[in-house]
């Protein structure tokens, strides 16, 4: 799941962005408005915004973030703790408000429950077929078994399930996993897909000639409230 | 002020208590004025009564010189008594005079002859001619040199008091009114010049203890000006010392945010790392708290530079329900609920306030719920629009709190004495709550257990709706 986070205190940035990339999403950190604009569309899933930048005020990149065909989910992370402010932020079209200081499980589980939103799932864990994911624990069980994997394998499936029915090119799936600081080898994506075959079955990721891949199994996932 | 009387009475009759500025004045002007009339009432006297004795002497005089040039053509004495007499009787039945009395007396002091009204006792020797008084009368002795003899004739000198007395009745009646009548435009003029100390006085007296702006100085008349003045002087100093300080400690916590999350951020990413020894975690474990409790001492400090700023609350519709649901949301994730449930109850309920201090209140309250409600399973917010006002509640079901510690909670750095974990809170929480419902003039109440629960503690904002208002909705 790839986010954009924007803060400009590096201490504060870092820390996030590494405590992030641990919990297997794909971070990538900007310091500036400008940059954050250059980074945009991008295929974010959320977008971690804090208010007070050198380049001014972080509502002002929310007219773009909506602008986008799928807006990203905005988590607002700020030191303005007043209501007004948090009204205001949210009524400019940020879905969630954080105040600093903050714990880090909580922007997690906030992101989570933003990502679960935006992907129109009511329910925590997604359920599909004879796999359960529990995205708080990041834990995958395959018939109830737990599957071992990468933080890279992790997002990879969950690039995927984002987008349940959808075709992914390459470079959505590498977008999703690797920030762009990050480098991907030429064939890191077939070599992700090829273990996880392995780890869950060779018709869960399927392969769409020439244009990418798509969650297989029964083609598309769903959630436990859909499927009562 | 006893409370038999209304309080417009009080109001009214401040300033006539001891060392009152009205009551001093007014009897400073009254008693003045009474001395003044009392000096001129005597003055007076004295004058009329110096006026009266030489117009009487004057008149007795020209009397006896005229008797006395009668009765010097009459040897005899019957003769002499005839002219005596009827000169009597002719200034009797003028109006306004009694008899005077008349003797004839020789050299010896013997009486030869005397009115009926006349004194009896030998006239004192030698006699002289001139005025004198004698046994209560006024006598005029004159010489009949031609037969030896004297007359004396005399008036009585009570007729002389009467008619002093009724001259002094006839001058200071009038006065005594005009007197009346000046007490009461000194009262009316007392009272006039007092409401502007009272109006100032009230404008003091009713201001908000947080607010120290300057006194208003329309109406202060002018002599009450540099007092005024100067007490705003004196207000703008405090006023800027405490913004000072405030402002120091807001901007410091405000400042604080941001490195404090930097260092908390990295404090709990290092402990995700630690797979050392279970020591370390342990280690860790400890600093993410310190940390922690940092962060909510420097939110704190910030809820109490705001509560008590001298920047004015807004006055506005602010919807309850709606500051509930941001604030259930902005805790839904807090880690100090330990699997305890926030719940949001809310109806359509609105209030005059100012919707940061409120959302800062409302914060503060779940906060303290968090922290002190521990061992319980619910916190419930909630808005109800009741018969007399409009309630903020906020209840949890934890160990709640000694009745007897409820009333000292709201008070600075105090805590509840069953609290267990005494570095849990810094004890501030209630007390700006309290300042905050104070200042939106909202009343904090607090209950534990609160009503037909078992335990628990809540704490409540009630907005009194308008005595008028309350009564239509009844």
């Amino acid at each position: 799941m790839r986010i954009m986070l924007v803060e400009d205190d590096p201490a504060l940035g870092l820390a996030v962005q590494e405590y992030l990339v641990r919990e297997s999403y794909a971070v990538d950190w900007v310091q500036r408005l400008g940059a954050a604009r250059a980074c945009l569309p991008g295929d974010y899933v959320c977008v971690v915004l804090d208010l007070g930048l050198p380049d001014g005020d972080g509502l002002s990149l929310l007219p773009a973030l909506r602008a986008l065909p799928e807006p990203p989910a905005v988590l607002i992370l700020t030191a303005r703790d007043r209501l007004s402010d948090r009204i205001r932020g949210l009524d400019a079209g940020a879905d969630d408000y954080l105040v600093k200081p903050f714990d880090l499980p909580e922007v997690s589980a906030r992101l989570r429950a933003l990502a679960r939103r935006r992907a129109g799932r009511k329910a925590p864990d997604i359920e599909i077929g004879r796999l359960r994911i529990d995205p708080a624990r990041r834990v995958v069980l395959l018939e109830g078994t737990i599957v071992e994997m990468s933080a890279h394998e992790y997002s990879l499936v969950m690039a995927l399930l984002e987008h349940p029915g959808n075709v992914l090119s390459r470079k959505q799936l590498e977008d999703a996993i690797y920030t762009m600081d990050e480098g991907a080898a030429s064939n890191v994506i077939e070599v992700y897909v090829s273990r996880l075959r392995r780890k869950l079955g060779k018709d869960a990721i399927r392969t769409v000639r020439g244009y990418g891949y798509q969650w297989g199994c029964a083609g598309r996932a769903s959630d436990q409230d859909d499927d009562a | 002020m006893s409370d038999r009387y209304p309080p417009e009475f009080g109001q009214r009759f401040r300033f006539w208590g001891a060392g009152s500025l009205m009551s001093t004045l007014a009897r400073s002007l009254m008693l003045g004025l009474a001395l003044l009339w009392l000096i001129g009432v005597v003055g007076s006297g004295f004058m009329l009564q110096h006026l009266i004795d030489g117009k009487s002497d004057d008149e007795l005089l020209e009397t006896g010189n005229i008797l006395v040039s009668f009765i010097s053509r009459s040897p005899d004495l019957s003769s002499a008594a005839t002219v005596l007499a009827s000169a009597q009787l002719r200034a009797a039945s003028a109006p306004g005079h009694d008899r005077f009395a008349y003797r004839v007396v020789e050299d010896g002091g013997n009486i030869l002859l005397r009115s009926a009204n006349a004194p009896t006792a030998n006239a004192s020797r030698p006699l002289r001619e001139g005025l004198a008084d004698l046994d209560g009368w006024r006598v005029v002795t004159l010489a009949d040199r031609a037969n030896g003899r004297y007359l004396q004739v005399a008036d009585p000198l009570s007729e002389r008091r009467e008619t002093l007395v009724s001259a002094v009745l006839w001058l200071t009646a009038p006065l005594a009114v005009l007197l009346a009548f000046a007490g009461f435009m000194v009262l009316r003029a007392s009272r006039s010049l007092m409401d502007h100390v009272q109006r100032t006085a009230a404008a003091v007296a009713e201001r908000d203890p947080q607010a120290l702006g300057g006194l208003p100085l329309s109406g202060v008349v002018t002599e009450m000006r540099p007092a005024v003045e100067a007490a705003n002087r004196l207000l703008a100093r405090v006023s800027h010392a405490l913004e000072v300080e405030r402002s120091f400690t807001y901007n410091s916590a405000h400042e604080l945010r941001t490195p404090i999350a930097a260092a908390l951020a990295q404090v709990q990413f290092m402990a995700t790392l630690c797979e050392g020894p279970p020591e370390l975690k342990v280690q860790a474990a400890r600093l993410i708290e310190s940390m922690v409790r940092l962060s909510k001492l420097s939110e704190r400090l910030l809820a109490l530079a705001r509560a008590e700023g001298t920047e004015p609350l807004v006055s506005q519709w602010v919807d309850l329900a709606r500051v509930v649901q941001l604030t259930v949301d902005e805790f839904q994730y807090d880690a100090r609920l330990q699997g305890r449930q926030l719940i949001a109850e809310t109806e359509a309920t609105r209030v005059r306030g100012d919707l940061d201090a409120v959302g800062l209140a409302l914060r503060n309250l779940v906060e303290n719920a968090l922290v002190h409600g521990a061992g319980g399973t619910c916190i419930q917010v909630v808005c109800r629009n009741e018969a007399r006002g409009v309630a903020l509640r906020v209840i949890d079901d934890g160990r709640g709190v000694s009745p007897a510690d409820l009333p000292s909670l709201t008070e600075r750095f105090t805590r509840g004495s069953n609290v267990a974990d005494t570095s849990s809170g810094a004890g501030l929480g209630l007390s700006i709550v309290a300042m905050l419902a104070r200042r939106m003039r909202a009343k904090l109440s607090l209950h534990s257990p609160p009503a037909a629960r078992p335990a628990g503690f809540e704490a409540c904002i009630f907005w009194a709706r308008p005595s008028g208002v309350a009564s239509r909705l009844r």
